[in-house]
């Protein structure tokens, strides 16, 4: 199953996001500042060429605006759990294992301090914790706009999103501190940064004046849970610079905030299917459409 | 004055034999499905095509070049219309210029084989089709249809 992220910005661009979700055979879109009138245009450039239909999963009441697509059937997403800024959901698809999916759009430095963001993270950890519980597996992902550095606290404490950069050391499920077990989340972001391998430095550029700038930043990321690893291929998580005929990145290799966003998209995937044949039991209800609709 | 007569370089092109390519017989196959499950499942063929970079040697040394040539990629997908058009794939095959060797893979088992000529992709293929995995996928998304139409 293939997954696309992208803050928006608030531009209505549904042609570059149809023609990442065509060209990468995304299955799940979640779209940061996208807004609820945006999201008719978005839907007829996705489903116009396609007999597999697109549509807007239930959007709760939050603060931000992040609309979440699939091509999925009727049935096979549901809220667990939101706030204003991160909403937890659990993906049934038709065949293949569940999984929780959180979203969320962290918030932005410009408006608080690296003490709040911190304590976000922390707030989002006990949220997934407690969906997990519900739900009766570690089987989770968490992709958005974290508006942080995969190296900065809140994102690699222990009581925060923890997350680390080597699956050798989120195979080990997680540590205790201070007597308590935290489990892990994988964080492929890391590996992302800079100029090698082929790819930008970062999703988000920001040219700060302060004496200490790193210029690129990796806000928008993906994170796994170690049951996912096997699921999780590291090959197929990019972070695109082109969208069709829309190149994202202007003529200075930063991202063209005037002809699309001034983040740019990241594609992943999942493998949902592959040996996930013994537990079909638990599609014993299926997914449907509710009678008389 | 110029001359306009063009001259042939490219000899006489070889002669088409008479084959089944691997695309060809996915295709086959993905004719039946419908015919099998009463049209509550189809099946399709996506075809695409992805670039290798070649290696060439300079001066006794190897290298990889910019030069690509293309390798043919095909998925065989189930699909489930009424389910909005689920639909999975559960064969990938990838050849290169030539039809063969072909390498075919059961998707939802995550394992695939190299097929020498068409004898071996047809028993391969026909492995992976009647696989566990295929089948219970088939059961699943039978099974939920018609869940789905006994609901409605």
């Amino acid at each position: 199953m293939n997954f696309l992220f992208w803050n928006l910005n608030g531009k209505s661009i549904p042609t570059p996001v149809a023609n990442l979700a065509h060209e990468h055979d995304i299955d799940v879109l979640i779209l940061a500042e996208c807004k609820q009138d945006m999201v008719c245009d978005i839907l007829l450039a996705l489903n116009r060429p396609t007999p597999r239909k697109y549509s807007l999963a239930h959007w709760p009441p939050q603060r931000v605006d992040m609309a979440f697509l699939a091509r999925l059937p009727h049935g096979s997403v549901e809220v667990v759990d939101y706030d204003e800024r991160t909403c937890v959901r659990r993906l049934r698809p038709p065949v293949g294992l569940d999984v929780v999916l959180v979203h969320a759009h962290f918030p932005s430095k410009r408006y608080c301090s690296a003490h709040h963001q911190e304590q976000y993270c922390r707030r989002v950890a006990e949220m997934i914790s407690k969906a997990e519980q519900r739900v009766g597996h570690q089987r989770t992902v968490l992709v958005g706009d974290l508006n942080m550095n995969p190296f900065e606290c809140g994102m690699a404490r222990a009581n925060g999103l923890h997350g680390v950069m080597a699956r050798q050391i989120a195979r080990k499920g997680g540590r205790r501190v201070f007597g308590e077990f935290r489990p892990f989340f994988y964080n492929p972001m890391w590996s992302h940064f800079g100029d090698w391998p082929s790819g930008p430095p970062g999703t988000y550029y920001y040219p700060s004046s302060d004496e200490l700038a790193y210029f690129w930043h990796m806000f928008d990321q993906v994170l796994v849970r170690p049951e996912l690893l096997d699921r999780f291929e590291d090959g197929h998580l990019r972070i695109p610079t082109e969208a069709g005929a829309t190149r994202l990145l202007d003529g200075s290799g930063l991202p063209d905030r005037r002809a699309s966003s001034d983040h740019l998209p990241l594609i992943f995937a999942l493998d949902l299917y592959k040996g996930a044949m013994n537990d079909l039991g638990e599609k014993a209800k299926p997914v449907g459409r509710p009678a008389g609709s | 004055m110029i001359s306009e007569k063009k001259q042939n370089l490219w000899g006489d092109l070889p002669e088409v034999k008479e084959a089944n390519t691997p695309i060809v017989i996915l295709r086959e196959q993905a004719s039946l499905v419908g015919q099998m499950t009463d049209n509550l499942l189809e099946a399709e063929v996506r075809i695409r095509q992805q670039d290798k970079k070649i290696s060439i040697g300079l001066g006794g040394e190897v290298t990889e070049s910019r030069m690509t040539i293309p390798d043919i990629e095909a998925c065989l997908d189930i699909v489930a219309p009424p389910l909005d058009h689920y639909t999975i794939t559960v064969v990938e095959i990838r050849h290169g210029v030539e039809p063969y060797p072909v390498f075919v893979a059961n998707r939802l088992r995550g394992i695939g084989v190299q097929c020498d000529n068409e004898t071996v992709f047809k028993e391969e293929l026909q492995k992976a089709l009647q696989s566990p995995e295929v089948r219970k996928v088939v059961s699943s998304l039978l099974t939920q249809i018609k869940s789905v139409a006994h609901q409605s």
